[in-house]
Formats: C-alpha cells, structure tokens, sequence
C-alpha cells in the first residue's frame, strides 16, 4: 500500500479529473465539494468477509419478505412478531401500496447496510438502507483510478476485483424489468448525488431522465425524444424519493417526478427501482425487529447482530432506557444522514431533561442504542497518520440473485471526537479491499 | 451508451459544442488582439469587440485584456464561455464519457487559477489543448450517431459564426459551410429548419467573400435558429 499512499495526490487529481464531488445546501446556496479520499483502504479478510456476506444477504432477504408481507398478507403483524404501530405509523408505510406486488417481487433491488467493527471484533448492523442508499460509486471509480495510479499495490495484494457494480446493476434492472428501455430518475444537477446518477447512467448504460423527459399513455411510461419519437420505458432506477415520485399520488407539489408513474406501476407495466414504499422497512423503529424477521421468515438465528437497541414504545425498555439515558445514544426514527443522533453523555443538563421528557411523551419516535465502541482506522491528516471512527456501507443487490458486492464505502469522520462519519457532515471515504484469501 | 436522446439533452449537447469551440476560436483570436495592443495606443481590442458585437465596456486594452479572459460575471470572457460548456458537459456525462467531460473539468480548473493569479493569455494554452483533446474524446468515444450530429453541427455553425465575425479566409469560411454544417444538418432532418438551412446556403454563397454584407444579421440569425430542439 505504501506505493498509493505516496501517490495519495494523484489520486485526488484524478478524483478532481472526473468531477467526483456531492453536493450539499449551506444557507440555502449548493456547493459542490469533493468527497475527501483516504489512500490507506480498509482491509476485510476474505473468511471475515464470507461471513459478512452470509449475513448481509440473510438481512436483505428477510427484509425483502417483511416488506412482500406488509403489503400483503401481514402475518408478520397478525402473528405479533411486530406491533402494527411500528408499520402504520411509519412514515415509510404508503398505503397507495396496500396489495401491489412489485415485478419479479423484489422490493429492496438495492441495499445499502451500514455497518460497524466494534473493538469487540464483531460486527453490528447499524442501519439499513431500503430506498435510495447512495454512494456505491465512490469506491467504484476511486478503484479505478488507484489501479491506474498505483498498480504495483494490486499486483502485490490479493484484492477482490470491485469493478463488476455497475454490471450487477444492469443485470438486475434487466432482469426486474418490463418492456422498455433502462432509465435513472434524477432530481436534476443539483442534487447532492447527482454525480453518482450520471456516472451509473454512463457505467450502466441506461438513460438519465429527468421527471420532464418522461410521461404516461394509457398506462404505460415513455421517454421522449426528439422529433416527438417515445420509447416505452422498461425499468426506473429513481433516485428520487417516495414522496416526490409521483405528484398525482404522494406530494402534489412535488415538480420533479413523473405523474401518474404509481398508476404505470401498479398496473405492472414498469419496474421501480427500489420499490416505492421500502421505507417501512428501513425505519429506526423497524430496524428492532429486523433480527425477529430473520427467525420468523428465514427460520434461522441471524448471522449478523444490530447494536443494543431499546424501543421506549415497550415500558420495560422505557423503563431501561430513562434509568440509563446518559451512557446511551438517542435516534429520532425520522430523520437520517447522521442528523437525530443524540449522544446523550454529552448533553447538557437541560438539553438532557429535555429529550428524557420527549422520550416520554413521544416513545414512538425514538430508539435508544448502546454506545457501540468500534474501530477506529488510520487516515492521514496532512502528513501524520490519526486514527478516526469508521463504518462501513455494504451494497447488497437482489435481482435473479441476492449477491453482495464485494466493496464497500468506508466513511470516516474527520472530527477526533465525532461518531459521525456522514459526507454531508464533514466526513471522508475510503476503498474497502475484500481480500481474496 | 445509450442511443436515445431527449429535446433537452439535444439542446445542451449542441450548445456545449458551440461553447467548446468559442472558447478555442475567441481564445485564439483574442491572443492576436492583446498581441497587436502590445505595440502601444492601437486599441486593437475595440475592432475585436465591434466585429465580435460584444459591449465595449473596456476603459483600456489592460482592463479588456483582464476582463475578456477572467470576468466570470461578463458573458463574453473565456472564463464565462468555459462555465457555460461546463453546465451542458455536466448534465451529459453518460452521453460524452467521464473521459470528454474530464477535458473540461481540467480546462476549469486552469481558469480558476489564472483568474486569480491574473495570469498573462499564454498561461491558459492549456485550455486551448483541452478543448482539442475534448474532440479526440468525443471522437473516440461519442459512438451514437445523432448525438455525434448535433456535437458535429453545433461546433461547426460556432465556426462558421466566429470565423465569419472574424473575416477569415472565404475559401475556408465555404468549407466549414458545405463540409461541416450541410452535411451534418442535413442528417438531423427532425431538428432542424430546412428553410433556414437553404437560406443560410444561399446568403453565404451570394457573399463571394464579402464577409460583412448587408445580410449579415439574417446570416446569423439562421445560424442561430436553425436548430429547433429548445428546453
């Protein structure tokens, strides 16, 4: 490795080169901003790694049952595995979806499952991400270009070739999809990952749309182009939310999606990538329940555990939850990104007795974890090499098959004091070597 | 890569040739301007502004030679031209290639550092290669045929406006005509204007090298209309 990190600079120049950025809003201005790249990759041993993928794809299963299930029959709620309050009162939960089976029944084609290695040498799921996850394509072309740049580093390692996501992407639109031709759905330049949509676009081959190029006849989706040509759309990789897919049926204000898209998609006549309605599966509230869907669908102990998570909606864990509130982290189930994460040791007095009231009053709306204590991995900071928390994004893809793809982003924080290794607060990434030993 | 295309990516693709070839034609020409002002008191920059139509809001060959180059907020500086190609190529990665775009972002990333060095003209050489190097991209990797039409056309009707406010060579001013913008307007049937193609024809041929005729305006009115893909 130590023939990349001296060429560290050629490699931001080359990120730079290819325009890899996100985007975030500061006082209401976007700005774009490069994704600060670390050269020192995090190592994952190919027996280490096996296991991570017998239970990242035990996970996604059993989610993508859960979600089968919850628009379906619901015995999962029936049975009193998990509480109707967590499904019906999930923000996620659309009931535009009630009885709709999505093609080929796949509902989450795409997951993105947040992960921790804990000082203890385990890992923990932290997170799972059904509906839109991002950022698959850092490590994607950060790859390709260290290869370039430093090829003695993959001539002397024995790394697991990253370079097949964008043909699992393709060959999971096409195997979801219906008569048609591939497209993204973007929400336009300015959105953060707006990078990400045009380099799949380019990789996959697909077309990036905006929701003006596209349009619904009689129930099915077209493209147009010019000369007033359509091409019947197959396939919607969107990457817009639920809530502005479709102004006919979630948001009426919403300018960027495609009316009536939920009608052509109901009626089975387009595939949406992922499936709208996910979001009741990745809600924090849900995420409780995740290792109970395992054993209730899969029959089977799950592989990977979640961090020490408490509902205050049960009284017990209430009870748990306010006697230990200060060595525990709070999360608001609505919000994501790393915002709606409370370190509750840190607060002040009555910060601290204001969020033990809202836990009260809204047990609902929160989950309580124990402070996971996990690795920290080396960055360099200017010259010297520090240490700083990291997790890890597992890219899971459910097409024909359920594969994990075998990288990863790894975020880190750049703050010393921070768990937050979210890009839009501030934090870097890395390459994630799966070793093939 | 895809062969569709919609009426707006039609649009930026034909504008994003059109400003890639400003910048290398209004680049050059500029060179040979500031050249001709270093002899002193000629104010060789007011002719170029005047046969280029642009504002003369310079008070002198030095504030035209910083302004012209730099000025992002003035929309006929180089940086400006660069930006607006930059915000086509953007949103047509997947169309041109990482590759092609790559050439523009590096081109960019020189503006930015000669604006704020004030750099002398030859610095921002490099931009002039980038955008050569944009076309043996496109070239070598813009494989669909309409797309490589309108890239093909809108560099080539640029050319033809530049080189005519320019009073380049007839001979050559006839050859970007009929071998570059015929040809490819002619295969884009569905987006472009047959009257206006025609008539552009006939108004260039009628000028037998008088570059700057009465018919000037309708000239560059056909240049600019006869594409019909608008967002």
């Amino acid at each position: 490795m130590d023939s990349l990190i001296t060429q560290r600079d050629s490699v931001n120049s080359w990120m730079f080169r290819y325009g890899v950025r996100f985007g975030i809003y500061k006082n209401g201005e976007f700005k774009e901003q490069i994704f600060p790249f670390d050269a020192i990759a995090r190592k994952i041993s190919g027996r280490e790694w096996q296991r991570l993928e017998r239970g990242l794809i035990q996970r996604v299963k059993a989610l993508n049952l859960f979600l089968n299930d919850i628009y379906g029959d619901k015995k999962i709620v029936k049975d009193n595995v998990v509480p109707e309050d967590f499904v019906y009162s999930s923000k996620g939960y659309l009931p535009f979806c009630e009885g709709l089976t999505p093609p080929k029944n796949v509902w989450s084609h795409i997951s993105g499952i947040d992960l921790v290695h804990g000082k203890d040498d385990e890992w923990y799921i932290l997170e799972d991400n059904l509906r839109i996850p991002s950022g698959a394509s850092y490590p994607l072309i950060a790859r390709e270009i260290t290869r370039n740049v430093s090829p003695e580093t993959f001539e002397n390692n024995a790394i697991c070739d990253n370079r097949n996501y964008a043909q699992l992407l393709k060959n999971m639109m096409e195997y979801v999809k219906k008569d048609g031709i591939n497209v993204i759905l973007t929400p336009g330049r300015y959105n953060s990952a707006y990078f990400e949509h045009s380099y799949f676009a380019e990789k996959t081959g697909a077309i990036l749309a905006t929701g003006q190029d596209l349009y619904v006849e009689g129930d099915k989706l077209y493209y147009k182009t010019i000369g007033g040509e359509k091409q019947l759309v197959g396939v919607v990789y969107r990457r817009i939310s639920d809530e502005y897919l479709d102004p006919m049926v979630f948001n009426s204000d919403s300018l960027i999606g495609v009316p009536n898209i939920m009608q052509v998609y109901k009626a089975g006549n387009v595939a949406i990538v992922n499936a709208p309605g996910n979001g009741v599966a990745d809600d924090k509230g849900i995420y409780y329940f995740v290792p109970k869907m395992i054993k209730y669908y899969l029959n089977e102990e799950p592989i990977l555990k979640n961090a020490p998570t408490y509902l205050p909606f049960y009284e017990d864990d209430k009870k748990y939850v306010l006697e230990n509130l200060r060595r525990l982290v709070i999360k608001d189930v609505a919000e994501a990104g790393g915002y709606g994460v409370i370190f509750c040791e840190k607060l002040s007095d009555e910060k601290f007795n204001e969020i033990k009231n809202l836990v009260i009053s809204q047990p609902r709306r929160w989950i309580a974890q124990e402070v996971v204590d996990f690795k920290e991995l080396p960055i360099f900071e200017g010259d010297r090499i520090v240490e700083r928390k990291a997790d890890l994004r597992a890219y899971v893809i459910s097409g024909e098959d359920t594969v994990v793809w075998k990288c990863g982003l790894t975020r880190f924080s750049r703050n010393p004091d921070s768990f937050i290794v979210n890009s839009s607060q501030g934090g870097g990434f890395k390459d994630t070597w799966v070793m093939d030993n | 890569m895809n062969s569709f295309i919609s009426t707006a990516k039609a649009n930026r693709l034909f504008w994003l040739a059109r400003y890639v070839e400003r910048v290398f034609i209004s680049l050059n020409a500029i060179r040979k301007y500031i050249d001709t002002d270093i002899d002193g008191a000629t104010n060789a920059y007011r002719e170029f502004c005047a046969i280029t139509s642009i504002p003369n809001n310079y008070t002198d060959a030095k504030d035209f030679r910083k302004k012209i180059l730099y000025d992002k907020n003035n929309s006929a500086s180089i940086y400006s031209m660069l930006i607006n190609a930059f915000d086509n190529g953007i949103e047509l990665r997947e169309d041109i290639t990482s590759e092609s775009l790559s050439y523009i972002h590096l081109a960019l990333e020189i503006m930015e550092k000669c604006a704020a060095e004030n750099a002398k003209i030859f610095a921002l050489q490099p931009i002039a290669d980038y955008m050569m190097s944009f076309w043996g991209s496109i070239d070598e990797n813009v494989i669909t045929l309409t797309k490589m039409n309108i890239l093909r056309l809108g560099r080539r009707l640029e050319s033809l406006d530049m080189n005519l406010r320019l009073r380049t060579n007839w001979d050559y001013i006839n050859e970007i005509l009929k071998g570059g913008v015929l040809t490819n307007a002619n295969m884009l049937s569905s987006v472009t204007d047959n009257a206006k193609i025609l008539r552009l024809k006939e108004l260039i041929e009628s000028h037998h090298g008088e570059n700057h005729g009465e018919d000037f305006s309708e000239i560059i009115d056909c240049i600019n209309s006869l594409f019909t893909a608008k967002i």
